[in-house]
Parts: C-alpha cells; sequence; structure tokens
C-alpha cells in the first residue's frame, strides 16, 4: 500500500509541493489583515480561489499552457482546467463550476442565447486552413459523400463548415447523413470505421492525416469567420478582472517566446498535442495567430470588425436553427456588451 | 509597571497591560476557533475525496467499456474543484488512461508519479478506499481500485483499475484563516477602542495634574523663582496646565496645596545669601594676572577673574561653560589629565594655551589646591610667556640650521675659526677642538697658485662674495675638490667682521650622479627602455595576462655579426646603426606594446593583449616577428655606406604552466634566440620547438595562398544541387587551391587561414568573378542552372560590396537571377540594419540569398520574415544522423515545418546514403546536395558533360 503521497512528476512546480504557511507567514497574514482594518481600508480581503478557465484540446489555446508550464501564469491566479470538449466547458460554465473558457465564437453567441452571460476579452486566433473536413481515402471529394455518413460537432463552426462545403459543391443537408459528435469522440469514431468523413480541427485532424485521412474541404473558404476566443462570465470580469487580464498577459508572452525561437518551443508545445514538431509547426500554418496589435484592432471602434463576424455567423446559425428559438436569439441583444477589450489596453496586474 | 531594568510611566505601562491582557485573551480563543476550522476542513475534505473517488469508480465499473468519454468527462471536471490537484484513471498495465492533463495520457504512472510502487499495494485487493496523508495533512489523496468485466463472460472480474484523486488544502486552509480573523474583526476594534477611551480618561483626570506638578518642582530645583510677593497674593494655588473646570480627583488637589506652600517658603531663605557673596568677587577680579578656580573633578572651570577673561578672549559666562581642556591645544590633553591625577598638591609649570581666537600662548602656571563650594578644586594663576619662550626657539632653531649636510666655517676677518659644524669634521676629518682657534689656511693643499689667492681676496673686497671650485686638503693629508662659497659678513659700519663660508666635498656628488644614470631606466643611446625597464613592463604584464587571461609575447632579437661591424667599422658607426635599428623598432610595433634595448646589441619587444586561444597568439606572435626580420634586411645607409642587417628572433608566450615567475619568460625567450641561431641565423623561433613548426608552415601556406590568385593556382568546383527526381537545378561554387608542390589543398587547410588573414577578400573576389564569367557565358545561360556562392561576413560587411559586385555583373554581363549568396547566421547577430539595407538592395536585382548552416546557430522567425530569404540550408550533421536520431529528426522536421510555413525553399547538403535521402523524400520535395547526388568537379569538365546533356 502507498506509504504516503506519491509526488508528480513536475510539469508545473505548483500542485503538490508541499506548503506550510510558516509561523511568520501566518503573523504576516494576520498582521496585515489587522493592519489594513485598523486603518479603516475597509477590512482583508482573503485571497479568492484561482479562476477556473477550462480548455479543450485546441492549438491555439496552447500559448496559455506553455506559459503555465514555463511559469509565466501565476497558478495560485488562474487555473487552467483542462477539459475533453467545448461542450464540457459550456457545460460547467453554466454549472458555475468555471469562470471562463476557450470557445469558438459561435459557441459563445449560442451559450448567451441560452442565456450564459459570457463576454469576450481576446481572440485567439483565426482559423485559416485548420478546421478542415477529412475523409477516407476512396472518397475523393465532396462530392462522393453524397449518401455516407459525416460527423460533425453540433456547433456552429460544425454547422458552418458543413454549410460552406455543400453550398460550394451544389449539394444539400439532406444529400449525406450527419452524425452529432463531439470533438473528443472524431478520432476514435473514424478509427472504428463509424464514418466516412469529419469536420474537425487541430490537433485531431493532424493524428487522422496521420492514419491515412486526407483533407477534401477546408477553413480557408471562410476567411476571418472561425475565431476561437477568450470568454468570461460578466460576474467574473467585474470581480476578477485584475486575473483575467493577467491570463491574456500570460497567453501573449507564450506566443512571444514562440517567435522568438519557434524551434526549441515547438518542441515544448508539441508533447501536450501528441504530434512530432514538423506536424504541429504545419497544423500552425492553419492558424492566424493574433498578437495584442491584432486584437487591439479587431476591438477598436466599439469593436467594429468583431460585431461584423459575430453578425454574419449570427445569420448562419438562425438559418441553420442552431440558435434554438427562445427569447435571446435577438441579434441586437446578442451581441450587447459581447466584446469587451480592457484586457487589451494596458499590461495587466 | 516595574520591570527590572525597565521604567515605564503609568501612562503607557496601564494601557498596555490591559491591551495585552485582553489581546491575550483574543488571541488564544482565535487560534481555537483556527484550530477548530482545520480539523472541519480536514473532515470535509477527506469525506469529499473518498465520495469523488468512489463516484468515478461506480461510473468506471458501469461505463468505461461502454462510454469511456463519459468516465473521463466526469474526471477531467473534477479540476473545477480549487482542491482537486490530481485526478487520475490508471489501468491494470499501470498506464495513465485519463488524467486531470491531458499531456499524461498514455504515460505510464511509474513516469509520473517516480518511486511509487502501486501495483504490488494491497490496495488493488480491495475496493477499500485507501487514503494518504502528506506529513501536514495539507495534501490528502485516496486510492480506490475498480474492476470491470467485459460483459460477455459471466461476471468475473477481468480488468482492474485504479482511481486515484489528491487534494491539496494549502489555499482552501489560508482563505478560511482569513475569513476566521475577518469575523474577528470587531472583537479587537472594539478592545483597541476600550483601552484607547481608559487610556483618555487617565490621561486627562491624573496624568496631566500630576505632569504640572512635576514640572513646577522640577523649576523650583533649578532655581527658577517667580517673585515672592506676587507668589503669595496668588491663592488658591493652581497647578499650571490644568484648567479649573477640570475634575481633578482631591487627593491630587491636596498634593497640589502642599506643593505650593512649601514653594514660598524657600524662596524668602534664597534671597539673603546673595549679599555677602560681592566683596570677595571683587577681590578676585582685581587681580592683574589671569585667575581661575576649576574642579579637579571635572576640570570645569568655577570661577574666572576679569583679567582672564581679557587675556583668553572668552566671556565670563563661556568660560564657566568650559572645562580646563577646553583652552589647551588636543595633543596636550593626554599629558593635562596625566599631571593632575599624579599630583597631590598644587604645582607649577609652563603649559601651551589656546585663546578664544584660536592663536596658542605660552602660560606659566601657579596652581594651589584649595575647597571651592564643596568641591575639590585649584586655584591657577597664569603668566603668558609666549614672547620669552619664542625667542629662546629661535636660537635653539638657528642652531639646527647651522647643521647642514654642507660644511660651515665661521672666521673673523683675519681667518681665524671661530666655529665649525659637524659637516665640516665629517668632510675634512679635523674636530671642533682641532679647528676652532687655528686659521683657515689649515686646509690649503698648495695646489692653486698666489695669483688664485689674489684674485679670490679681491672679489671678496668687491663684492663681499666669492664662489668656486677648490682643492683643499684633508686632515689625513688626502686632496679633494670642494665647491667653496664664501661671504663677508660686515657690522653696521659697512667693515668686514666675519667670514662665513660652506662647502661641500664634489667628490661624493660625482659618485651620485654616475649612480642617478645608472638607475635611469632609459638607454643613453637609443632612448629606449633598457632592461630593467623592460623587465618592470614585462613583470606587470605578465600578471595582468594571468588575470585577464589574455595572452602575450616576448620577442628577443640579436642582431647577427654586429661585432663584426663594430670593429671593423668603429664604435662610432657601430652606435649610428644601433640608433637607426630601434627607430625602425620602434616604429614598427603598436603603441602599447615595448620595445627595449637588453645589450650590445640585442633588442626585445614585448606584446600584449594578444588573442585568448594559443595557436592564434603564436600566430599573432610569428607575423610580428616575420614583420621585425624583414624590415631589418633593409639596408641601413651610414656615412654614404649601405649595410645589410640580418636578426634572429626567439619567441615565447606567456603565460605558461612552466612560468612561475616573468624572469622565466625571459629565460625561454633567451633560449629561443639561441635556437634561432643555432638554426642558422636570420631565423625566427619558439621556444617550444613544435610551435616553431606549425607556425612556420603556416607562415609559407599564407605566403603562398597571397600569390595564389596571380599565379593562377586556384580551381573553381562545382557541386550540383538536385530536386527529389533527380533533376539538376544548381550548383554550389567552391574554391580549390592548385599547389604547384603540395597538390590539392582542401579547403578546410586553407580557408581558416584566409579568414583571418584577410586574404578572404581577394579569395572571394575571384570566386564571384569565375561565377560571374560561367554564368555569362551564353551556353551556360541555356543550361538554366542558378549557382551558389559563399559570401563571408567580412567581404559582405565592407562598405563598398554591393557596388563592386553590380560593377562586376555589369562588366561580365552576367544575370543578376541566377546567383545565390549563400551567408550564414552569424550575419544577422551584428549590424542586423547593414546586413538588411544590402540584401534587400541585392534581391532587388533579383539576387536570392540562402542561409547556410541552417540550425547550427541563431534561428528566430523575427529575422527571417525580415530578410528577403528564398532558402535554408540544413547543416551536413543534421541530414546525417537524421535517419537515426530521433532529436536530428525532430529538428528537421521542424525546419522543413517552418520553411513551408515561409515559403522558403530546402537544401540538404550532406545527403550521403539512400537512407538519408529517404528520409527527406518522405517529407516533401527538397533539394539535395551531397555525395549521393553528386561530388564537387571541376568547373569545366562538369559544364562540359552537362553541355553535352548527358547527365542533367
Amino acid at each position: 500500500m502507498p506509504a504516503s503521497l506519491p509526488t508528480y512528476r513536475s510539469m508545473n512546480p505548483a500542485p503538490l509541493r508541499p506548503r506550510t504557511l510558516s509561523r511568520r507567514q501566518f503573523l504576516h497574514a494576520s498582521l496585515a489583515c489587522a493592519g489594513t482594518a485598523a486603518l479603516g481600508l475597509g477590512g482583508c480581503t482573503p485571497q479568492p480561489p484561482p479562476l477556473r478557465i477550462g480548455t479543450n484540446l485546441w492549438l491555439g489555446y496552447e500559448f496559455m499552457f506553455l506559459a503555465r508550464d514555463q511559469h509565466m501564469l501565476d497558478t495560485a491566479r488562474v487555473r487552467l482546467v483542462e477539459l475533453l470538449s467545448a461542450s464540457d466547458c459550456l457545460q460547467a460554465l453554466s454549472a458555475g463550476t468555471l469562470e471562463g473558457a476557450g470557445l469558438t465564437l459561435d459557441e459563445v453567441l449560442s451559450a448567451r442565447a441560452e442565456g450564459l452571460d459570457l463576454q469576450v476579452v481576446m481572440v485567439f486566433n483565426t482559423s485559416d486552413g485548420a478546421d478542415r473536413v477529412l475523409a477516407r481515402r476512396e472518397i475523393s471529394g465532396p462530392r462522393d459523400l453524397i449518401g455516407r455518413r459525416v460527423g460533425v460537432e453540433q456547433s456552429a463552426v460544425g454547422a458552418l463548415m458543413l454549410a460552406a462545403m455543400l453550398n460550394e459543391h451544389g449539394m444539400h443537408k439532406h444529400d449525406i447523413e450527419v452524425v452529432r459528435l463531439t470533438s473528443d469522440e472524431h478520432y476514435r469514431a473514424f478509427a472504428d470505421d463509424a464514418l466516412d468523413a469529419v469536420i474537425t480541427f487541430e490537433p485531431h485532424a493532424t493524428r487522422l492525416l496521420r492514419d491515412g485521412a486526407h483533407v477534401i474541404f477546408d477553413s480557408r473558404m471562410l476567411p476571418g469567420m472561425v475565431l476561437d476566443v477568450l470568454a468570461v462570465t460578466r460576474a467574473s470580469l467585474q470581480a476578477r478582472q485584475q486575473d483575467i487580464c493577467h491570463l491574456v498577459d500570460a497567453h501573449y508572452a507564450g506566443l512571444a517566446r514562440y517567435h522568438a525561437d519557434p524551434l526549441s518551443t515547438a518542441q515544448l508545445l508539441s508533447l501536450r498535442q501528441g504530434l512530432t514538431p514538423g506536424e504541429l509547426m504545419d497544423s500552425l500554418t492553419g492558424l492566424q495567430l493574433l498578437d495584442r496589435e491584432d486584437n487591439r484592432r479587431l476591438f477598436s471602434g466599439d469593436a467594429r470588425p468583431l460585431r461584423d463576424t459575430a453578425l454574419a455567423l449570427h445569420r448562419i446559425m438562425v438559418d441553420n436553427g442552431l440558435l434554438g428559438s427562445g427569447q435571446h436569439t435577438d441579434a441586437q441583444a446578442l451581441l450587447q456588451g459581447l466584446f469587451d477589450a480592457r484586457c487589451l489596453t494596458g499590461t495587466g496586474g | 509597571m516595574h520591570l527590572p531594568g525597565i521604567q515605564m510611566s503609568l501612562r503607557t505601562g496601564l494601557p498596555l497591560t490591559l491591551l495585552l491582557t485582553l489581546g491575550l485573551i483574543i488571541g488564544a480563543s482565535l487560534l481555537n476557533t483556527l484550530w477548530q476550522q482545520q480539523q472541519a476542513l480536514e473532515e470535509e475534505a477527506v469525506a469529499d475525496l473518498v465520495a469523488e473517488a468512489g463516484r468515478l469508480a461506480r461510473l468506471a465499473e458501469r461505463e468505461l467499456q461502454r462510454a469511456p468519454a463519459s468516465v473521463e468527462s466526469a474526471l477531467t471536471h473534477l479540476s473545477t474543484d480549487h482542491r482537486v490537484s490530481a485526478a487520475l484513471l490508471i489501468d491494470a498495465h499501470g498506464t495513465i488512461r485519463m488524467a486531470h492533463r491531458l499531456a499524461w495520457r498514455g504515460e505510464t504512472a511509474a513516469e509520473v508519479m517516480p518511486g511509487l510502487d502501486y501495483l504490488e499495494s494491497p490496495v488493488v485487493e480491495s475496493r477499500k478506499p485507501h487514503l494518504v496523508f502528506s506529513e501536514d495533512r495539507r495534501q490528502m489523496g485516496v486510492w480506490m481500485a475498480f474492476y470491470t468485466d467485459d460483459g460477455e463472460t459471466t461476471g468475473r472480474a477481468l480488468e482492474h483499475g485504479l482511481i486515484h484523486v489528491a487534494y491539496d488544502l494549502t489555499q482552501a486552509l489560508q482563505a478560511g484563516r482569513q475569513a476566521a480573523l475577518r469575523a474577528r474583526l470587531p472583537d479587537i476594534l472594539a478592545t483597541i477602542g476600550l483601552v484607547l477611551l481608559l487610556g483618555l480618561w487617565l490621561n486627562r483626570a491624573v496624568f496631566r495634574p500630576l505632569s504640572a506638578l512635576e514640572q513646577a518642582s522640577g523649576r523650583l530645583g533649578l532655581g527658577e523663582h517667580a517673585p515672592s510677593g506676587e507668589q503669595r497674593s496668588a491663592p488658591p494655588p493652581k497647578l499650571p496646565g490644568t484648567r479649573p473646570q477640570d475634575a481633578v480627583p482631591g487627593e491630587i488637589a491636596s498634593l497640589a496645596r502642599a506643593f505650593s506652600a512649601m514653594e514660598q517658603r524657600i524662596h524668602t531663605t534664597v534671597a539673603a545669601l546673595r549679599e555677602s557673596e560681592a566683596q570677595y568677587r571683587n577681590l578676585f577680579d582685581a587681580h592683574p594676572l589671569p585667575l581661575w578656580v576649576y574642579d579637579l573633578e571635572s576640570l570645569r572651570f568655577l570661577a574666572v577673574n576679569l583679567a582672564a577673561v581679557t587675556h583668553y578672549g572668552y566671556s565670563r559666562e563661556q568660560f564657566l561653560a568650559m572645562k580646563l581642556t577646553d583652552i589647551r591645544p588636543p595633543e596636550d590633553i593626554p599629558a593635562l589629565l596625566d599631571n593632575i591625577r599624579s599630583r597631590r598638591t598644587g604645582s607649577a609649570g609652563i603649559w601651551r594655551h589656546v585663546c578664544a581666537d584660536g592663536h596658542p600662548i605660552q602660560v606659566e602656571v601657579i596652581a594651589h589646591r584649595l575647597e571651592w563650594q564643596g568641591c575639590r578644586a585649584e586655584l591657577v594663576m597664569a603668566l603668558d610667556v609666549t614672547e620669552r619662550e619664542r625667542t629662546a626657539e629661535n636660537l635653539r632653531l638657528a642652531a639646527a640650521a647651522f647643521e647642514t649636510s654642507e660644511a660651515i666655517t665661521v672666521t673673523d676677518r683675519s681667518g681665524r675659526i671661530l666655529r665649525i659644524n659637524q659637516a665640516f669634521t665629517r668632510i675634512t676629518g679635523y674636530s671642533a677642538e682641532e679647528a676652532v682657534g687655528q686659521n683657515h689656511k689649515l686646509l690649503k693643499s698648495g695646489r692653486h697658485d698666489a695669483a688664485f689667492y689674489r684674485a679670490f681676496w679681491e672679489s671678496l673686497r668687491q663684492s663681499g662674495h666669492w664662489e668656486g671650485e677648490i682643492w683643499n686638503r684633508r686632515k689625513n693629508g688626502s686632496v679633494f675638490p670642494q665647491w667653496l662659497s664664501i661671504r663677508a659678513v660686515t657690522n653696521s659700519a659697512g667693515e668686514i667682521t666675519h667670514y662665513v663660508s660652506n662647502f661641500f666635498d664634489l667628490s661624493e656628488r660625482k659618485e651620485a650622479e654616475a649612480t642617478i644614470h645608472r638607475l635611469s631606466s632609459r638607454d643613453p643611446l637609443t632612448d629606449l627602455p633598457n632592461r630593467s625597464l623592460f623587465r618592470d613592463r614585462l613583470s606587470q604584464e605578465f600578471a595582468s595576462s594571468r588575470r585577464a587571461g589574455h595572452y602575450g609575447a616576448v620577442l628577443q632579437l640579436d642582431i647577427d655579426r654586429f661585432k663584426a661591424v663594430n670593429d671593423a667599422r668603429g664604435h662610432a658607426v657601430g652606435d649610428e646603426l644601433l640608433r637607426r635599428i630601434a627607430l625602425r623598432l620602434r616604429e614598427s610595433i603598436r603603441e602599447g606594446d615595448t620595445v627595449a634595448r637588453l645589450g650590445a646589441d640585442e633588442f626585445a619587444v614585448l606584446l600584449c593583449d594578444l588573442p585568448r586561444s594559443e595557436q592564434a597568439a603564436a600566430r599573432h606572435a610569428h607575423q610580428v616577428a616575420e614583420k621585425l626580420r624583414s624590415l631589418l634586411e633593409r639596408p641601413f645607409h651610414v656615412d654614404e655606406r649601405a649595410y645589410h642587417l640580418v636578426a634572429s628572433v626567439g619567441i615565447t608566450l606567456f603565460p605558461k604552466q612552466t612560468q612561475s615567475e616573468s624572469d622565466d619568460v625571459l629565460r625561454e625567450a633567451d633560449t629561443a634566440l639561441y635556437r634561432a641561431k643555432e638554426a642558422g641565423r636570420n631565423t625566427v623561433r619558439f621556444f617550444e620547438n613544435s610551435m616553431s613548426e606549425e607556425a612556420r608552415i603556416r607562415f609559407e601556406l599564407e605566403n603562398e595562398l597571397r600569390k595564389a590568385v596571380d599565379n593562377n593556382e586556384l580551381r573553381l568546383y562545382l557541386q550540383p544541387q538536385v530536386d527529389c527526381d533527380g533533376k539538376v537545378l544548381a550548383a554550389e561554387a567552391l574554391v580549390r587551391w592548385q599547389h604547384p608542390e603540395r597538390g590539392l589543398v582542401p579547403p578546410g587547410a586553407f580557408i581558416p587561414i584566409a579568414e583571418e588573414s584577410g586574404l578572404i577578400l581577394p579569395l572571394g573576389d575571384w570566386v564571384l568573378r569565375q561565377c560571374c564569367r560561367l554564368l555569362s557565358r551564353p551556353e551556360v545561360d541555356r543550361l538554366g542552372l542558378r549557382i551558389a556562392v559563399n559570401v563571408s561576413p567580412r567581404q559582405f560587411r565592407q562598405p563598398d560590396f554591393v557596388p563592386r559586385l553590380r560593377t562586376l555583373l555589369n562588366a561580365t554581363g552576367t544575370d543578376p537571377t541566377r546567383l545565390t549568396m549563400e551567408v550564414t547566421e552569424g550575419l544577422m547577430l551584428e549590424d542586423i540594419g547593414d546586413t538588411i539595407a544590402k540584401m534587400n538592395e541585392l534581391a532587388d536585382i533579383g539576387m536570392h540569398f540562402s542561409i547556410d548552416d541552417f540550425g547550427t546557430g541563431y534561428s528566430s522567425l523575427a529575422y527571417l520574415k525580415r530578410l528577403p530569404i528564398h532558402e535554408l540550408k540544413i547543416d551536413r550533421t543534421f541530414v546525417q544522423d537524421a535517419p537515426t536520431d530521433p532529436n536530428d529528426a525532430a529538428l528537421v522536421d521542424a525546419i522543413l515545418a517552418m520553411a513551408g510555413h515561409l515559403n522558403l525553399q530546402v537544401v540538404a547538403e550532406g545527403v550521403e546514403t539512400e537512407a538519408q535521402a529517404r528520409f527527406l523524400r518522405q517529407r516533401g520535395c527538397t533539394l539535395f546536395q551531397g555525395y549521393l547526388t553528386g561530388r564537387p568537379e571541376p568547373a569545366t569538365e562538369l559544364l562540359a558533360r552537362w553541355l553535352e546533356g548527358g547527365d542533367t
């Protein structure tokens, strides 16, 4: 029987290192507390628990993890929770067990339509070919899919990709059999021969390509429409702005690290994504990574460029019945206060 | 409150005691709360931990086979609980199937949790949760086994697995603690408030009246009395600092009344004493000499009279605030204290004093012991003797001045010696007893004739002075030269009364001058540093080279057969030659290096700040030696004759292990010089034989390389670059050296020499010129090949590199789009602005750029994006190991991906085997360059073959 707690290999030194509060630390905490109280500065606020940000596996979010593993992200302030899919993230946001998540813009719109008050504080990237339709070898093009099974995540990106592909090739939705899956199921379903094609994204796409699938359509046909964003609840942005901005800064720090030294950074990144460094760099070419300047441009003028994209997405989602018919589906209401640039203007705490 | 050693006032003591007591009570209760809270948190955590793990285990048993995603979703979601630090699902083989960190999936538990021997643990035998805790119980974990069946066999457990969940309570505990403190804040604030209120009341009712009473009695003690009449007429007693309306407790009020009555009585008695004092003070004050009384213990002045005030310049008040030591110079104080301690009764003596304006005086004092106001004291009378002492001192000084190193005699007008000093005795040998009373002729040597003495007396009479060299005789009979100066002394009537003469021994001075000359650091003939100065500099440089870690060298030169010239042509010619040699040497070395003349025809050069590598330092020293040697070979023209000189040079480097001090260096240089002479003169030798050989070969090679371009010994080679289908698209230009004796010299043997000596510039020019000529041939142009030329940073950095290249292109009519410049990553590190400007200018006319040896140096997306680059060349070392070494494979992968991303062509260098080619082909089409697809061949032969259409 294990005699004591196991020690985990350190990816990040924080979690299990025994941390005892020494007498001096205790005294400090108490005195600081009593001191601020005595000065009438509104008492002492205990350090809040770390902000929980959920992510599913997506290359664009990887720079936050790079920042965490390189100690550029304070894990006492922000905790990155690795979930299996965007659906898991949305479910946890609804349940209040997450304060924010990396999502695609359409997922944010759906969530708002369902009454979840999310705000977008940053755009990680736009997809420039990283969202792809992959098919088995024997299927040479989209038209071969007529009557076949196509796996799609129930999201606007999935619908968008599907609609764009069908439209491009003069096909209709009823020409194919749509199978609803969450992203973590793509790889297995394809491997089990349950699908003939799947609409998926990185890094799943590269792993499928490695197994013999090939690309028949990708997001280059939809320039600027597929965005991955950092969305947080309105309440947490009010209460924890400093910590959210810290996460944004950490992400940019990770991104800068990559730009300064791509060859060795790619090796670090490839570990988590299950790709080789070469594959990783290849798949990164499918992403347009946006830095702080790019984001400032997108958020400028009351976030006009982003609002236009959101409106276009909204239209597609309504057309495809992805927004349901609730009272929150009105475009103006949905876009009200959706984008918040406060973490882009300066450096956060 | 009275603690031993600490006197604490009531005002602070009382509230402090109260505060401490209340603080202790609150603190104890707070600690208790915190402890209970920690227990509760822990219990809750244990319960939650087991529940969560149990839930996961149940879920795993039911769903792991059918819907693993739902298990994993639940497991990853655990992480949203702040306490969770790990959540793992481990299968029967010890592999992590699911984890809160996706990166851990698929790894073995042993890798992630080193040292864990969980498979042998009994936990897998039972479904009971197994809890573990860290020592401080802030971290805890649970292990729980679960069993799945494959759904087909009859319920027998086939697979078991483990769920592991761990909590870290540090943050939760800290948050709880802060919350508890916050809850206690009202108590703490109320306590502080209570103590403050109590303190305020005590201050007003007790402390303030008490402190007023204390101040009043303090004033009384100092003798500050209000006029007694007024005081008496002002009842009721009032305490200063209290206001009538203040409620003062009864005890304190009656204390104040009693105090006031006492004060009245004291005032009346004091006044009577004052009058009798005045008479005695008058007597004291009228004394003409300074008088004072001082306390023997404290040395304070107790009384001073008017004369003291006048004489010393201090007012009476100032005096009474001073001590006896204040009128003494600081250096005398120890003696003063000593004197006072040792004396039992009064005394007299002479002391130095200092007046108020700072000027020193000398004072004779007479002191008398007495009792003064109950103190042991002394009455002192002071007489200023400054003038008297000064006169006496002048006399002593005059006597001392008389004793100089020059001899002095004083004679009367007839020449009878009245007085001599000790120098006279030392120089002449006559003591004062022997000389005084004798005539000055005593010293006469007889070397000077009568005419000399006539002129001597004439001058004395005329000007009262004579000075000159004169020979005199010592007591022992020896005759010596002296420099004599005689002056007549006249009385007030202008008559000569005495003669004063000074003289010194010229023979002593002549010796001293010679010594000074010997000790001076310059060689008088050539004005070069001499051996002793050279040794000084060498030892400094030797020490600093050890510290700084760079090399230095000593070159020792000897002019061969110089003695023959000297003997044949005489010393004048020899000296002139040495001066010319010195001049040439001095002009040819760097500032900071030293040339010295060590001896007759031996010179030495000290080279400082040589490179840090021993080889490079040796090369440099050898170059300088050769330069100096050839410098001396040029004829010297003296007196219309040409002299041809040759020199041998010995070199040694320092610092070395074998040298413990700078003299070792000189010895080695000397040995090296000896070897050079042994080797037949007119040569250069190192102390180490091996170094000499190496330097010689290199020197020859460099000299020959210098001529190689002109002698048409360089050959242009080409190595093909082919695409993955084997088609030749380009070739890299390489240079080979066809040496008339050595044969084909490999580039590795001469390119470094060229880089270091600067010969790379003409060499690079030659290659560029040859390539342009090739490309401009119409039949070559038709082949459509590109030619890649290596450009060294030194070449590229030349300010006129671009214009000269353009001139060359124009002159040969070469199409610039056929040329690729291969540059190294080093070019990006320095002066990137210049690099960008030049590259852009050349890229504008269609030239391509390729980064050579990519992956070995500094790679940043930033510069790759900023520069007009078309191609990356993967270094041969990566290519060669890529099929076998996963690290190199990953690097090649990454380079290929990056190149693809940036739209750059890739050339793989050093492709030698089919395995390497296959590896590269699998990763997309790159250009290959290597033995597999073509060795470097003479350009003309290769082109001829291609033109025949055979090989491409």
